[in-house]
């Protein structure tokens, strides 16, 4: 059943496209303030050195450090932006995942073609349901944070904290896709007997999750590989280089859509129903109806 | 527990303490100046070693002695009042000491004479001669009612009890669970008789131990479960029911430590030193968790004790032992040099996070602790008084070891290559130095460097000014220069005089300047390529030659803009500034290069500051770089030293372009929860 339901998300998650190159384009976006401003402050301070020329064929730390001396407020600064950015990003990842879920139920349900485009279902979804969310993540941060206390402890201990923040994870996704398609307000409630669920599932769950992690893993692998085997040391190179980044990247999202995709197929197969779309997803996504998958 | 000591004592009483009869040298390598024949037991529980000796002094001066001093370094842990934890804080690395009452250490000395002669403990009085700490009890004053005469000897017999302290300033005991003991600055150790003077400072700090070389005599003993490892050649094991007394004995060495514990992997190893086919026995004492590391420490022994007699000269010891500490004592008990024992460890208590940061921490440490056993063990400089010589040795020592090991391919990147990013050792030296060129001077007494100085003055800078100096007078003078020092100089005291000598010497010329400036003053230097301007001539015009046919040239003065081609009428003017920006002087070089792929190396003698070079020539100048070769690495600037006309920015891009992805990367990560 497991790898059915694997094989039938994959297929679900594929045809995200819209989705898929959302989640790209808002990491690139929120990325690239702290990218322009390092790539204009190294071609200033090193215009007309013959460092970039160098850098080509090997990089050489000690310049960066000359800089970094040199600029002392720079760091503070990359900091400040680093952090600023990361925030705003987490909150607008925090929004979008009410429209996700949402989208990607209608589509395990087949129910995709509800009179509006992509968009204003995608981003009303993601409206209606952020405050719950960003609930929902609250949680699963402090529950790791919690966690981490094992890891003090050294030794394998820190294997606790890795199994249990990886619960975390799977709660907090099967909460998500309760909320949203039981439309429920009741965050807390909902997020601990979803726990309950996952343990008594665990066996199932931790599987789908495993397969999801290993397709993480092979993407990484097969990332890392390119990416060693190519010395960027011309504009081509660094073109291509710059291509398989972006690549990866762009999978890394979609591996976190198959995520909640394959969720959502296991939540409803061992529910033994589906919920079905509503025709007018802002006003009432799912209703309480349910029918045998 | 009490009643076993005393019994213990009366043994040591009775036993008569003996110096062996072993040898491993035929003729003896240094003057003997200090020789101890020790007995000790170690009691783990209470963390107590009960000990004696026999020390056999020599007067090897033409002074009349009248008194006696000598180290009592474990007192520096006894209390808060020491001059060691108010100078520390009560921190050395990552360690703290903690309050516990059994963590403290001292030692006390429970009976001194001179043999067979007269009474001494009762003579004992505890002075400070570095600072006014009243309180400091690490030094000692004997008064001797009778004089030592030049070459004479005195036979002194001692019995005290050392209590350990926890390790957290490389001695002492760790965990339980780990149930290790490094024992080192355990007995009382006496001082160095020199210029008329007894050299014997309190312990400090940031310093570490200034001795005579002597021969060494140890029979320890300690529960049968333990294994010990001395810096020392095992004579004998003899085992009873329940203890086990290892005897070790050594030669030519200026200290004596040894390191017990129930957890250790011990492992054997012959090295091969490949210019005089002589083997060295290594013996690995390894910590649980530690056995990871075998295989590193492996390659690390061979590399070292081959890439050392190629650059300084032979390691005559038959054995070293090194020890690799237990996880959670890495910082406190990890990287500590004695003459033949050295302990290594790696920053992370996780063994496997050095390969996932690709951190090289285990080679640094033991490079940089085995160069200590010439540069402080055999070279015995006085780290109190010129730490550079010591530490700033040491650490060229292993930045040269860690260079040649990435280039026999050994480990990837100096430091290490985090994440791609080669963080050489050169590099970090000069983040070291960068801040802070002109907060202190390298040559200058330890108590009186800048304590923001310090890791500067001991170990940064003198590395960037030794590898400046290797650089230029090449590799082979560099090793003729650095034989010379250590064959000069070893189981001996020198000074920074007596290595500036030996550079003098060796090359035939005067190297003052060089040590004037960044030994003994803080003069910077920084060379800079300030511009590089190349434009058309215009054609002169009018009638050229000699002979009757004349040519006549018209005006033809358009100038190109910026073509880099070469035309055989045109003719260019290149300009070239070059400045130094520091206060010191460097005779150096500049390369420029043309359009048409000449190029020209001109000398500088750096004296006429800034330089101008100009051209006239069919060829633009399309770059100029000082100091091409890269040999003067104490330049604040390297970045600066090269200018070019059309500069290729892509290479930022390369490392921008990747930062951004790593942006995302950790964008990606931060929503995990999500
Ligand atoms: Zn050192």
């Amino acid at each position: 059943m497991i790898f059915s339901i694997f094989a039938r998300s994959l297929r679900t998650t594929l045809q995200q496209k819209k989705m898929m190159s959302l989640l790209w384009a808002i990491s690139f976006l929120f990325a690239f303030p702290g990218f322009w401003i390092t790539h204009r402050t190294l071609n200033s301070y090193f215009g007309g050195r013959q460092v970039a020329g160098e850098w080509l064929h090997q990089f050489n730390l000690s310049y960066l450090l000359e800089m970094i001396n040199d600029l002392p407020s720079l760091i503070p600064a990359t900091n400040a932006l680093f952090f600023g950015s990361a925030l705003l990003f987490l909150v607008v990842t925090i929004f979008l995942t009410g429209g996700i879920v949402g989208k990607l139920i209608q589509a395990v349900s087949g129910d995709s073609s509800n009179g509006e485009g992509f968009a204003p279902s995608f981003f009303s979804l993601s409206g209606k349901f952020f405050f719950r969310i960003l609930r929902v993540f609250l949680w699963t941060t402090l529950l790791s944070l919690v966690s981490f206390a094992f890891m003090m402890i050294g030794g394998y201990a820190g294997l606790i904290t890795a199994a249990l923040i990886a619960v975390w994870i799977m709660t907090s996704d099967i909460t998500k896709i309760r909320l949203v398609s039981d439309d429920s307000g009741k965050v807390t409630k909902t997020y601990f007997s979803s726990f309950i669920w996952v343990m008594k599932n665990i066996p199932s769950v931790a599987l789908v999750y495993l397969l999801n992690f290993f397709l993480l893993v092979m993407t990484f692998a097969l990332y890392k590989f390119l990416d060693n085997a190519l010395i960027a040391n011309g504009i081509l190179k660094i073109f291509l280089m710059v291509v398989i980044h972006q690549m990866f990247v762009f999978f890394r999202g979609a591996i976190r859509i198959q995520m909640f995709t394959s969720a959502i197929l296991l939540w409803h197969a061992k529910l033994k129903t589906m919920a079905s779309v509503a025709s007018n997803p802002s006003e009432n996504l799912l209703d309480e109806q349910t029918q045998p998958a | 527990m009490l009643k076993k000591c005393i019994l213990f004592l009366t043994l040591l009483a009775t036993a008569t303490t003996v110096f062996s009869q072993i040898k491993i040298f035929d003729k003896p390598l240094s003057p003997r100046i200090a020789n101890y024949a020790m007995k000790a037991r170690l009691f783990p529980e209470t963390k107590i070693v009960e000990a004696s000796y026999v020390l056999n002094w020599w007067n090897a001066s033409n002074d009349t002695i009248r008194e006696l001093q000598f180290h009592l370094y474990l007192n520096a842990f006894k209390n808060e009042k020491s001059t060691f934890i108010r100078e520390s804080g009560g921190r050395h690395r990552s360690g703290e000491i903690k309050l516990e009452k059994e963590n403290w250490g001292f030692i006390d000395v429970l009976s001194m004479k001179v043999l067979d002669g007269e009474e001494l403990k009762s003579k004992i009085e505890f002075i400070h001669p570095d600072d006014d700490n009243a309180d400091d009890q690490t030094v000692i004053r004997i008064v001797l009612s009778k004089p030592i005469l030049p070459s004479q000897s005195i036979q002194i017999s001692c019995e005290f009890r050392s209590k350990l302290p926890r390790v957290y300033a490389r001695t002492g005991f760790s965990d339980d669970q780990d149930d290790f003991f490094l024992v080192g600055q355990w007995f009382p150790k006496i001082g160095v008789w020199r210029n008329g003077a007894w050299n014997c400072h309190q312990f400090h700090s940031q310093t570490e131990f200034f001795a005579d070389f002597g021969v060494y005599d140890m029979e320890l003993t300690v529960p049968k479960q333990y294994i010990v490892g001395a810096n020392a050649v095992l004579v004998n094991k003899k085992e009873t029911d329940s203890l086990a007394v290892y005897t070790f004995h050594q030669e030519d060495v200026i200290d004596a430590v040894w390191t017990a514990s129930s957890k250790f992997t011990e492992i054997k190893q012959k090295v091969t030193i490949a210019s005089t086919g002589r083997e060295v026995e290594v013996t690995y004492l390894l910590s649980p968790g530690r056995e990871v590391y075998k295989d590193r420490l492996f390659a690390i022994a061979t590399a070292m004790f081959n890439y050392f007699d190629e650059w300084y000269g032979a390691y005559p010891y038959p054995n070293l032992t090194i020890v690799d500490p237990p996880i959670n004592e890495t910082m406190t008990a990890g990287g500590m040099e004695y003459p033949t024992l050295i302990t290594t460890g790696s920053f992370f208590s996780s063994a496997r996070s050095n390969d996932f940061l690709g951190l090289n921490w285990p080679e640094v440490v033991a490079f940089h602790e085995f160069a200590h056993n010439y540069f402080q063990s055999m070279v015995a400089s006085n780290e109190f008084e010129e730490p550079w010589l010591d530490e700033g040795f040491t650490t060229y020592a292993e930045h040269r070891a860690l260079e040649r090991f990435e280039k026999d391919g050994k480990i990837s990147g100096g430091y290490g290559n985090i994440f791609g990013l080669n963080f050489s050792s050169l590099a970090y030296h000069r983040l070291s130095y960068l801040p802070r060129p002109k907060s202190g001077i390298v040559g200058e007494k330890a108590w009186m460097i800048p304590e923001n100085f310090y890791q500067t003055a001991a170990y940064s800078k003198p590395v960037l000014l030794l590898t400046t100096l290797q650089n230029y007078l090449g590799e082979e003078t560099m090793n003729k220069v650095m034989h010379t020092y250590f064959e000069r100089w070893k189981f001996r005291h020198p000074q920074t005089k007596d290595f500036i000598a030996a550079v003098n010497d060796v090359t035939g010329q005067d190297f003052n300047w060089f040590f004037e400036q960044f030994v003994y003053s803080n003069k910077t230097v920084d060379f800079e390529i300030s511009s590089i301007r190349a434009f058309e001539i215009k054609d002169q015009m009018g009638w050229f030659g000699d002979t009757e046919e004349k040519t006549f040239a018209e005006d033809n003065n358009e100038r190109k803009e910026d073509s880099t081609e070469t035309h055989t009428e045109k003719r260019y003017r290149s300009v070239i500034f070059v400045r130094n920006n520091g206060d010191a002087f460097f005779p150096t070089t500049i390369l420029i290069r043309f359009a048409n792929g000449d190029s020209v190396i001109e000398k500088w003698d750096g004296k006429e500051n800034p330089k101008q070079f100009t051209y006239n020539k069919e060829s633009k100048a399309i770059s100029a770089c000082v100091d091409p070769e890269k040999i003067i690495v104490l330049d604040l600037k390297l970045s600066n030293n090269a200018k070019v006309v059309d500069p290729e920015m892509a290479g930022i891009s390369r490392y921008t372009l990747r930062f951004l992805f790593w942006l995302q990367c950790m964008f990606q990560t931060l929503t995990m929860f999500v």
